[in-house]
């Protein structure tokens, strides 16, 4: 069997086990939350308890919640489970026993995490863009579709660097959930607010960076410190996307089923 | 692989957990035929599944299949079908047993309509007909056992290699596995399956492997075995909704050496030096007088006795 056609195979078959899967239940409520904000900000707007610009509400989600929170969270739960699931489940000797390369296998589970995660934050991102600046009219909405697109694009690179970091968790360690939660809220949590170089080992830096939104977020801006240049950015996630991917398959042609 | 070559090989081959040893400086080879690793928990049968099926490598020493190393190799893969140890074999989504035999074939490179045709087909082989749409997380511990056999055997693989695959199944069940498993071995493959109960190995093959510790004790024929085992009384336990009228209807039989039940616990135990007699009895209860069994199992202290004896105090 070809690599494409097997990882592709497990791709689907994957996906059609998270998306039946009792977390993805509690994923859905979490991508959904912004969209609960954003509803939340419409009612202030219409019993006139605020005045601050759909624009502005839509630069401190993106930059408050879906970058630091949402991407990250829906990312360690699908693919920290890339390995874990099946071995928990007893399936993983029947499907190492398979004539299928183990990278093949991998690729294809990796695949299906990151499908799921990016299923669920980007038409998340999309809507709670149209329930904030839907009152300005159509025409605000469609000057700053660029700003949308290119958030879009981060949450992207973004996923597929966390997407390859927890995997890379899921394939060698044994309490990948753990180490997941301790590199968001703690790791990153942190890195992010110390001056000096720590920020550069986070994704959340490089999201940050690029960002349209984060800037007109002023506290979080201030808070966030310097920003990295936008291509270094890009490089950076996808580098960090890369060599995680790369070694999470090295670590699972090596893994043994006990 | 050469013209004559063993189908699997060992080559003083070791395994260690840490500091625990898995398998210590095992020789053996194996030709096509039925082949038994006899031995009681912890003697290292798993271990040597395990290295044999490339779901662990060898510390030293070297392992081929097809004259192959089999860790993560699909061409060995590609002829190997495997019954592992008894796991849950609960797929996190609620698949349907069809379907997820479906996609383990399509991993086989069986193109989609094929794939669902040679399902069907192995289902009902193994006495699934009917659950092809049950989902798999609702299969009682019966269903899942066959259902092991059913993706293990449904490519038909040259090389079967099977963990216990008799744990959980009803006296029906268990005699329609020995029997599929005695005509796999006559259609010229190999079948390497373990057990830690010598009658149920006796009515599969004359060939055993006896493992004790992570060695090889012995290896041959059967009967020398049969003969040392005779010497110990068997320990027997089957759960039961009806431990004390089955207890009573077995009393009336011979050749028992003990027996005692519990309500309770809904189970009978028993001694007999007779085990093959006592499992016929047993399988003209079920068929002939409904008695109800739920499982049956068989606690390794016997052979543990015949390795003592074996290997000395």
């Amino acid at each position: 069997m070809k690599k494409l056609e097997g990882a592709t195979l497990v791709a689907r078959f994957s996906l059609g086990e998270l998306l039946w899967s009792p977390r993805t239940l509690a994923m859905v409520v979490l991508a959904g939350g912004p969209l609960v904000l954003a509803l939340a900000y419409r009612v202030a707007l219409a019993f006139r308890w605020t005045e601050v610009d759909g624009a502005g509400v839509f630069a401190v989600l993106v930059s408050g919640v879906f970058f630091p929170f949402v991407a990250p969270m829906l990312s360690l739960v699908y693919a920290s489970g890339v390995v874990r699931d099946d071995v928990e489940a007893g399936t993983m000797a029947y499907f190492l026993t398979r004539p299928l390369s183990r990278s093949t296998f991998l690729t294809g589970k990796m695949l299906a995490s990151f499908t799921l995660s990016l299923a669920l934050v980007l038409p998340s991102l999309v809507l709670v863009y149209y329930v904030v600046l839907s009152p300005s009219g159509w025409s605000e909405i469609g000057a700053r579709f660029p700003n949308l697109a290119r958030n879009l694009g981060v949450a992207a690179l973004g996923l597929i660097a966390y997407n390859g970091i927890f995997a890379l968790a899921g394939t060698v360690l044994r309490r990948p959930l753990l180490a997941g939660l301790f590199f968001i809220f703690g790791w990153q949590a942190v890195a992010t607010f110390v001056p000096g170089r720590a920020r550069l080992a986070t994704v959340a830096h490089y999201m940050s960076s690029l960002s349209p939104g984060s800037s007109s977020a002023g506290v979080f801006a201030g808070l966030l410190g310097e920003k990295s240049p936008a291509i270094a950015s890009i490089l950076a996630l996808a580098a960090i996307a890369g060599a995680t991917h790369a070694l999470a398959l090295v670590a699972f042609a090596r893994k043994e089923v006990r | 692989m050469s013209a004559g070559a063993p189908i699997v090989r060992l080559e003083n081959v070791s395994r260690w957990y840490g500091n625990v040893l898995g398998l210590s400086g095992v020789e053996l080879s194996f030709e096509p035929g039925v082949i038994a690793l006899l031995g009681p928990n912890g003697a290292g049968k798993s271990t040597l599944i395990k290295l044999v099926t490339g779901l662990l490598r060898p510390s030293s020493g070297a392992v081929s299949v097809f004259g192959e190393p089999p860790f993560a190799n699909p061409r060995v893969h590609q002829r190997l079908g495997v019954v592992p140890e008894e796991e849950e074999l609960r797929p996190s989504a609620p698949v349907k047993a069809r379907d997820f035999l479906v996609y383990l074939l399509r991993l086989h490179g069986f193109p989609s309509e094929e794939a669902r045709r040679r399902a069907e087909a192995t289902l009902v082989e193994v006495g699934l007909q009917g659950s092809e749409n049950t989902r798999l997380r609702a299969f009682s511990r019966g269903m899942r056992q066959r259902f092991r056999l059913a993706q293990a055997i449904a490519h038909d693989p040259d090389l079967l290699v099977l963990d216990e695959p008799l744990t959980g199944l009803d006296p029906v069940g268990r005699r329609e596995f020995i029997d599929w498993i005695r005509g796999f071995g006559a259609r010229g493959k190999t079948v390497l399956v373990s057990s830690h109960i010598l009658h149920e190995v006796e009515l599969m093959t004359r060939e055993v492997v006896l493992m004790t510790a992570g060695r090889i004790l012995a290896s041959g024929n059967i009967h020398e075995i049969r003969r040392l085992m005779d010497a110990h009384p068997h320990h027997i336990t089957i759960a039961t909704p009806t431990p004390r009228k089955l207890a009573a209807r077995i009393l009336e039989e011979p050749g028992l050496h003990s027996i005692a039940f519990s309500e309770e616990a809904g189970e009978v135990r028993l001694e007999t030096r007779e085990p093959e007699r006592f499992y016929r009895l047993l399988h003209r209860l079920v068929l002939e007088e409904n008695a109800t069994v739920d499982e049956i199992t068989s606690p390794d202290d016997n052979l543990q006795a015949v390795f003592h004896y074996l290997v000395g105090p």
